[in-house]
């Protein structure tokens, strides 16, 4: 039981931990938009991986806490985190959304190196942008699909 | 892979939840594998057929036993 509550603890400090940094990466952000410090910088991008830090951690403080001062919570937690279905179904679907992530970024890497050669037009501005949220988005996508498909049929 | 454990378990009047607790895995495994949709692995099968106080193959009924090959 004390390895499982340190494993709890570590969790939830890790929570805190991304809660600070995310506060302060979005406070950071706020006050360089605000003076306007760095012209050139979207600030916006910044504030947002704040945001996302922020929220991890949120949810992370959330999911253990109680199990910290709950014996039944703690096993519940243990249990979920180590049943050995709720691990293989997370496994595969990390395995597609990895084929997936790659697939995506050796395609944009033969685009590039088509591009240099003139054969298909650049990737930059935009569409640049775009392709990089579809490198990030698609991926996750697919591990969430193929949790709730899996926990459907397996 | 058939199974005999929503036999097993309704024999001591054990609810999905029970059986889950006692061999630490979540209810919805329980319920999958009752359904014969998840296969466990050799040490969860051999937990589940000591809890019984039965030989695994008592619980976990091959393929090819089921043909009458086995």
């Amino acid at each position: 039981m004390d390895e499982q509550r340190a494993w709890i603890k570590g969790r939830v400090l890790t929570g805190w931990a991304l809660v600070a940094t995310g506060g302060a990466i979005l406070a950071i952000s706020l006050i360089l938009r605000a003076a306007n410090a760095f012209p050139g910088v979207n600030m916006g991008v910044i504030g947002g991986l704040g945001i996302l830090a922020l929220g991890f951690g949120i949810g992370l403080v959330a999911q253990y806490r109680r199990a910290l001062h709950d014996e039944a919570a703690a096993r519940r937690v243990i249990v979920a985190e180590r049943d050995e279905r709720t691990v293989g179904i997370k496994t595969r679907a990390g395995n597609r959304a990895w084929v997936v992530s790659a697939v995506i970024t050796w395609l944009g890497l033969m685009w590039a190196s088509l591009a240099a050669n003139g054969n298909l037009p650049r990737l930059d501005g935009d569409v640049l942008w775009w392709f990089l949220v579809a490198a990030l988005g698609i991926p996750f996508f697919v591990y969430a699909g193929s949790i709730t498909y899996e926990e459907r049929t397996s | 892979m058939r199974n005999r454990l929503e036999e097993l378990r309704a024999q001591r009047s054990w609810t999905q939840e029970d059986l889950a607790d006692r061999v630490d895995v979540s209810r919805q495994t329980i319920i999958s594998l009752e359904r014969g949709r998840y296969n466990p692995s050799i040490t969860l099968a051999f937990r589940l057929a000591r809890l019984f106080g039965m030989q695994i193959e008592d619980v976990f009924l091959y393929a090819d036993e089921e043909d009458g090959r086995g």
